[in-house]
């Protein structure tokens, strides 16, 4: 059978593919059309029933979307792609280099001498916690997630490496600053305390994710809590991975009792109740039994 | 009562609304005018006038721009079918200069940049709040169509000459002031450089600027079209 490809913008046509059977996959039809145009690699492309629809999984046979001889699809080009774990690599390992960088004081940020003036020991846990969060995000995307997609648009490298990069310059110049004023004694263990719990929360619920869905697959299933007690708040919230982040970064900023650290807190917390906000709405069109009650991010709130 | 917002579920707005906004590109057409008058006046005094340029314009331009802030409520309100964000971004920008720069820093004004920004603000909201009323009353006056899409091309890079004028100008009065700036030590760890933060304005000028320059080309195209098909009277 045949089928049309037609462009997303303009409804343009632009190949016509032949020798396709009702088993054949939407893979194998990516495959055919970078073969007929080599810019067009596979993760480049989006295929659609209609311009704006959602895009086609590649294991679907056609026959599942009902394509007869002569049907009509649509292709987006989703732009240069870059792998996910590239990305995050990069973004991940500039905020370990730069935040280290600033401890160093360098004479052109603080002035000459700022180097040989004594470090407080704030100043010191605060580059070990902001040293250990990146490290183990680096670890969790090598060894512990499982991502969906495997390739984002290129330009995102530029937007979120500026993004972590630039943010960890402006909390590390202050928090190293030979100025700089710690809180008492109790506020920085207390709150060192509470970045300790939410790493090893954010950890738990990345690895009970990973455990939802085996390797090799692309499968969603509802999050439930596990053996691990950190689990427990899947029972409040749809994306407490994110909960518990927020949770480092806050208690990060009352350790340090740090504006710039608090505006960082601020704004992971905004973009992450939007992805939250996302997801949860898919969980719940996607499983009619979506446990009610189910917060998106911020238990009992929103 | 009046008919207040429609009840059709596409946003048309009722009597009240449309007779509030009437009211509102009324007088900020007014009030431009006003602010180009004085303009005139300025520039044909003989002999010069004592008072500077901003101080002539000054209390008008308060008013009229700083009222702009409610179009970002009626694009949010759905009062205007604008987008709420791209009127953000404008006004923020007006607001900027007008307060951050022109009354918040004080020599900004005898920038040569003010000339520049004053006479293309005028013209284009002179031509936009009458487009914007023209609209409202549903009437299509071709030469106010014509002037709203096509005088921005030399009108915007004018205008924002002049800001960029002014926002460099301030930047180095506060370099040496020290104005609205916060250092260290102190308990919330925080500092604020009212200088960088300037440059940092000019700075987004370059990647926003050309955006909103194409955009506006783009409706050109789309409003005045091939020229002969939208001609109307």
């Amino acid at each position: 059978m045949e089928i049309e490809v037609l462009s997303t913008s303009g409804s343009k046509p632009l190949f016509t593919l032949t020798g396709l059977a009702p088993s054949t996959t939407i893979k194998e039809i990516k495959d055919q059309i970078y073969r007929k145009k080599k810019a067009l690699y596979p993760e480049r492309q989006s295929i659609r029933l209609e311009v704006k629809g959602s895009s086609l999984k590649d294991s679907e046979p056609i026959s599942s979307f009902g394509l007869k001889s002569g049907a009509k699809i649509f292709l987006k080009d989703l732009g240069p792609q870059i792998g996910w774990k590239t990305v995050f690599l990069a973004e991940y390992a500039g905020p370990l280099f730069v935040y280290l960088w600033f401890y160093t004081r360098p004479w052109y940020f603080y002035g000459e001498g700022a180097a040989s003036q004594p470090i407080s020991q704030c100043t010191k846990i605060a580059a070990l916690c902001w040293s250990v969060h990146y490290a183990k995000r680096l670890f969790e995307t090598v060894f512990v997630h499982r991502f969906s997609h495997s390739t984002m648009p290129m330009f995102n490298l530029f937007k979120n490496c500026s993004y972590y990069w630039l943010f960890t310059a402006y909390v590390a110049y202050h928090v190293n600053h030979p100025l700089f004023t710690p809180p008492s004694d109790t506020q920085m263990y207390v709150s060192l305390g509470l970045f300790g719990v939410s790493q090893l929360g954010n950890l738990s619920i990345h690895v009970a994710l990973r455990n939802l869905r085996p390797p090799g697959t692309t499968v969603r299933k509802i999050p439930m809590p596990t053996s691990n007690p950190f689990t427990g708040l899947f029972n409040l919230v749809s994306c407490p991975n994110y909960t518990y982040e927020f949770g480092s970064w806050a208690s990060f900023t009352a350790m340090t009792q740090c504006l710039p650290a608090g505006l960082f807190a601020l704004a992971g917390l905004y973009q992450m109740t939007v992805w939250a906000i996302g997801k949860h709405k898919l969980y719940k069109k996607e499983f009619s039994n979506y446990p009610k009650g189910r917060k998106a991010i911020l238990p009992l709130l929103i | 009562m009046a008919n207040k917002t429609a009840s059709k579920s596409k946003k048309e707005v009722g009597f009240l609304g449309k007779t509030y906004l009437l009211a509102y590109n009324g007088a900020q057409v007014a009030g431009w005018s006003y602010i180009l008058y004085l303009m005139g006046q300025y520039y044909t005094a003989d002999p010069k006038p004592q008072q500077s340029l901003w101080e002539i314009v000054r209390t008008a331009l308060i008013i009229f721009q700083n009222a702009a802030v409610l179009e970002v409520f009626h694009a949010i309100f759905g009062l205007v079918s604008s987008n709420a964000m791209v009127t953000l971004f404008q006004v923020a920008s007006r607001v900027m200069v007008v307060c951050g720069v022109l009354i918040g820093v004080e020599g900004a004004s005898d920038s040569q940049g003010l000339h520049f920004l004053l006479f293309a603000w005028t013209v284009t909201e002179i031509i936009r709040y009458s487009f914007y009323a023209m609209g409202i009353l549903g009437v299509s006056i071709y030469p106010i169509v014509w002037c709203r899409y096509t005088f921005f091309i030399a009108l915007y890079p004018i205008g924002v000459t002049g800001e960029l004028l002014c926002l460099w100008a301030a930047s180095q009065l506060v370099g040496a002031s020290k104005q609205w700036t916060l250092t260290f030590p102190n308990s919330w760890n925080a500092t604020f450089n009212y200088q960088y933060f300037l440059v940092i304005v000019m700075a987004l000028y370059v990647p926003l600027f050309p955006q909103m320059y194409l955009h506006m080309f783009g409706q050109r195209k789309k409003v005045l079209g091939g020229g002969a098909s939208k001609k109307k009277n």
